[in-house]
């Protein structure tokens, strides 16, 4: 028998462990406020936007044997 | 001239009292004193460093060399410091450098800003990785160098080496945006060492991490997240766990349209309409440099064809394999399954001679010696991290912050949840 891959985004069929009853409201911990939508994607919004991202390497693997 | 003597007396404070524990902690005052002064005089001190001994000296050479490494530097003046600065790290000793830790992250930082303004990422690679063993009080501690190790690592692509440090488990976590990087980096040296397991593990943690506003760490991590799903899983789900930040859940999706769309692509199967819409947005992909990894995702589509036929035949030849999977000739066919047998992907044997291959079933039989001792490790793991979170939650229900928030947050939640904890909580 082999291991299963774990989907971490997916829905199990065997309740787990991280399950929360669906009528509660997640619990807003960092004091999250209500935000209106965002309009159109702005990246200048986004926290973090200076972090460094420039690699050489994008892992194309297509050119090893 | 003053200021001359003032710091030869300072020099002699430093040669003097680093002894013993009571003298550094006597010298450390004066040097906290002396500290406006070391600024004021750094472009001075680089010579009298060599009056001191960074093992033995490891406090006062580290306040010396931190206002040194303060000012402003040249290309060539960086060549000079990071010889000085890597010998430091190698040398000092550990007792006395935690005794001033954001002096020896700031050096240190320093320095990963020198080899990369030389283009010689390298030239930090083994000194960062000191440099964390020696800042961090347990291996549980994520420090502000872990993610400036593993930038350099990729940099580099000394990705092996950057795996070494991401086997420690954290549960000690200053800054959060130390976390974030951490775990994009290191998702990419995962990715790197093809370890997609745990890349999909530490991205995961980037985007489902506690975040009042989104962050372009989370953004990069969803995009990698989803195309690593498709190479290791053969799918995606769009979904969020319900622990993920309402900011996240909210505008995520917004920011990686070019991605879900490729998850969609995929999910049909259809390699040609992959094909196309790959190069439709291949831009895009460039752009975020995600193209490498997309090409991995289009070729994931004909190791998920060849895996379906290996649950149907017993024997098949190349060419119909070529032919089910839409490679276009039997030797393409050939070089998929070698891959994939090398891989462990599946188990076939190919007969050369008649071009069919055989498909096997896994050899492994989970009774051996080896199999036992990982299964038993991995118990042990698992104790332990039980241990340890139940201590964490303890903990958690005892701090006040926690507890003033639950207290307001009581009449969202059933009696029994929060039985005994007053509904207003003022502290």
């Amino acid at each position: 028998m082999k291991p299963m891959p774990v989907d971490f985004f997916g829905e199990d069929d065997v309740g787990s462990a991280m399950d929360v009853d669906d009528d509660v409201e997640t619990l807003e911990i960092f004091g999250e406020g209500g935000a209106g939508p965002i309009a159109a994607v702005d990246h200048h919004r986004l926290a973090d936007n200076d972090f460094f991202n420039s690699f050489e390497d994008d892992f194309d693997d297509s050119d090893i044997n | 001239m003053v200021k001359m003597n003032s710091l030869e007396a300072l020099v002699a404070q430093i040669q003097g009292l680093s002894g013993n524990s009571s003298d550094i902690h006597q010298l450390h005052g004066h040097l906290k004193q002396s500290d406006q002064f070391l600024y004021s005089e750094s472009t001075r001190l680089a010579p009298v460093l060599t009056q001191l001994d960074p093992a033995k000296h490891s406090l006062g050479y580290l306040y010396l060399l931190e206002a040194v490494t303060s000012a402003p530097f040249s290309k060539e003046r960086a060549n000079e410091l990071v010889v000085v600065v890597a010998r430091f790290i190698n040398a000092c000793t550990a007792k006395q450098i935690r005794l001033a830790p954001d002096k020896f992250i700031s050096v240190c930082r320093r320095f990963k800003d020198q080899v990369m303004l030389l283009e010689a990422p390298m030239r930090a690679v083994a000194p960062l990785l000191t440099a964390i063993q020696k800042l961090q009080p347990s291996t549980e501690h994520l420090t502000t160098l872990h993610p400036d190790f593993l930038l350099v690592c990729l940099s580099t692509k000394c990705y092996k080496t950057g795996l070494h440090l991401l086997e420690d488990n954290i549960s000690e976590v200053d800054q959060p945006r130390d976390f974030f990087l951490y775990c994009y980096y290191g998702g990419m040296i995962c990715i790197g060492q093809k370890h997609f397991g745990k890349a999909l593990e530490l991205l995961h943690n980037v985007v489902t991490a506690p975040m009042s506003t989104l962050s372009a760490i989370a953004v990069e991590a969803y995009k990698k997240y989803i195309l690593v799903s498709l190479i290791h899983l053969g799918q995606f789900t769009t979904s969020f766990p319900k622990y993920t930040s309402s900011a996240a859940q909210r505008s995520l999706k917004n920011y990686c349209q070019p991605y879900l769309e490729l998850a969609n692509s995929y999910s049909t199967g259809k390699i040609s309409e992959l094909q196309t819409f790959v190069q439709m947005n291949r831009d895009k992909f460039v752009v975020d440099t995600n193209l490498g990894l997309v090409k991995q995702v289009v070729s994931s589509v004909y190791k998920r064809n060849i895996q379906r036929l290996t649950q149907t035949y017993l024997t098949l030849s190349l060419q119909d394999i070529a032919n089910t999977v839409q490679l276009s000739s039997p030797k393409e066919a050939e070089m998929h399954v070698l891959q994939m047998i090398q891989d462990g992907e599946i188990y076939a044997a190919i007969n050369q001679k008649d071009g069919m291959v055989r498909f096997l079933e896994d050899p492994e039989q989970y009774k051996t010696c080896e199999m036992i001792e990982h299964v038993d490790s991995s118990i042990q793991r698992m104790m332990a991290l039980s241990k340890k979170l139940t201590a964490m939650d303890e903990k958690m229900s005892c701090d006040p912050s926690y507890v003033s928030k639950a207290g307001r947050e009581r009449q969202r939640f059933d009696f029994d949840d929060f039985d005994g904890v007053p509904q207003r909580f003022n502290l």
